[in-house]
């Protein structure tokens, strides 16, 4: 005699609560336990209550499994959130990592190499971005070149 | 305190081995007298690489092509207060002009290795102990000769230990690669741990850790989640993934 039991863990699995995921968990006469995780559906193919439907919600109740959805929407956002968090993160230290090498790099051309314009030059290092960077490196080049302008400090 | 304004201060970064390091070094240097013009600034490279560029540093000590003249170059700081930073860094903050308070009655101040940051480090625990201080940065008093010859003392140890002419021995004389693995070997963080924790003759140097040391040294690595990067970050260090080609 085997023995069906619905772990108390099932959610809905669509907005119209036809569809849930479940946990059920078969104990054969031997004691042997078989852990199954089902998308149970509410009605079968030809429009009838599907008994696992009906077993499920005899053992777990609506309400819990209401709850069980709401708690897991929350958690899941969540998640999401500490995910996008997580990927600004790390591609806000690989922009850093990046505008580093670019500088080392931009820093070797000859003419911004040797400028003597310690405002120009610091405004590139201090760049936040390769953009703003490569904008100070073109004027450090205007200048080398001797195209005038003034700046403001 | 009015001790500590007498002395002479100075920043030491050191570029050797391959031109990048000196590119890196360069570009540390103008970072530092971006944020503190009057800054003394002692560089320390190799006369192969010398290009002019050189002339940004105050003082210029010339080293050798060893594998660690960081060391080297520590030992020989022309200041009475250093602070020394890697290459691969950036200066981004005015409160760099700040370190040197930093020192209070230390001889000696690192940035720690707490378990939160291990992640990034390839090396911290081993049969024998564990890393505590990190050499990125480190503010020392150059003018007391006792932390002097622990420069000297990391540099020669490093250079035997890197040889493996030097390492620590068992009970049988051997060298102890059960406590101390081999492959710790390549670290001039082994050596400094071996000479704070293990000689009796530097027990005395008063070794600290910066009070907020992440502002001093903030390893582009870090998870910001975990460590997010503050706004008043002193010292921002590229090392892991910028380009260290030669």
């Amino acid at each position: 005699m085997s023995n069906r039991k619905w772990l108390d863990n099932a959610f809905w699995h669509n907005e119209e609560k036809e569809v849930a995921e479940a946990i059920l968990v078969i104990t054969d006469s031997e004691g042997r336990e078989i852990t199954q995780i089902l998308t149970v559906r509410k009605f079968d193919t030809e429009g009838a209550i599907n008994p696992d439907w009906k077993e499920l919600l005899d053992q777990v109740s609506e309400e819990t499994i209401e709850e069980n959805t709401e708690e897991r929407r929350k958690r899941k956002a969540q998640e999401r959130e500490v995910e996008e968090q997580e990927r600004k993160a790390n591609q806000k230290a690989r922009d850093l990592e990046e505008l580093f090498d670019a500088k080392i790099k931009i820093l070797e051309i000859d003419e911004i190499k040797s400028t003597e314009n310690k405002t120009l030059k610091s405004k590139l290092r201090r760049a936040k971005s390769i953009l703003e960077m490569n904008a100070y490196a073109q004027l450090i080049m205007m200048e080398a070149l001797g195209v005038e302008f003034t700046i403001k400090d | 305190m009015s001790n500590l304004q007498s002395k002479t201060k100075g920043y030491l970064v050191v570029g050797s081995t391959k031109f990048q390091f000196y590119k890196f070094a360069i570009n540390l240097v103008e970072s530092i007298k971006d944020y503190h013009p009057e800054a003394k600034v002692c560089l320390v490279t190799e006369e192969r690489f010398l290009d002019g560029r050189e002339k940004i540093a105050d003082d210029l000590l010339l080293c050798g092509s060893g594998v660690r003249e960081k060391l080297w170059g520590m030992a020989n700081s022309p200041y009475d207060l250093t602070f020394y930073i890697d290459a691969d860094a950036e200066v981004i903050h005015e409160d760099i002009a700040k370190v040197w308070d930093e020192l209070g009655d230390n001889d000696m101040v690192f940035t720690g290795l707490p378990e939160d940051r291990w992640y990034i480090f390839k090396d911290t625990k081993f049969p024998g102990g564990t890393f505590t201080l990190c050499g990125a940065v480190c503010l020392y008093d150059s003018s007391n000769q006792l932390v002097m010859e622990f420069m000297q003392d990391w540099h020669d140890y490093y250079v035997k230990q890197a040889e493996r002419t030097w390492w620590p021995l068992n009970e049988n004389g051997h060298f102890d690669f059960d406590l101390y693995p081999d492959r710790l070997g390549c670290w001039d963080q082994f050596t400094l741990w071996w000479l704070t924790e293990k000689v009796d003759k530097y027990k005395e140097l008063k070794i600290g850790i910066f009070e907020d040391d992440l502002k001093w040294n903030y390893w582009a690595l870090l998870d910001r989640i975990k460590h997010p990067m503050a706004d008043d970050v002193v010292i921002h260090h590229l090392s892991c993934q910028a380009d260290k080609g030669p």
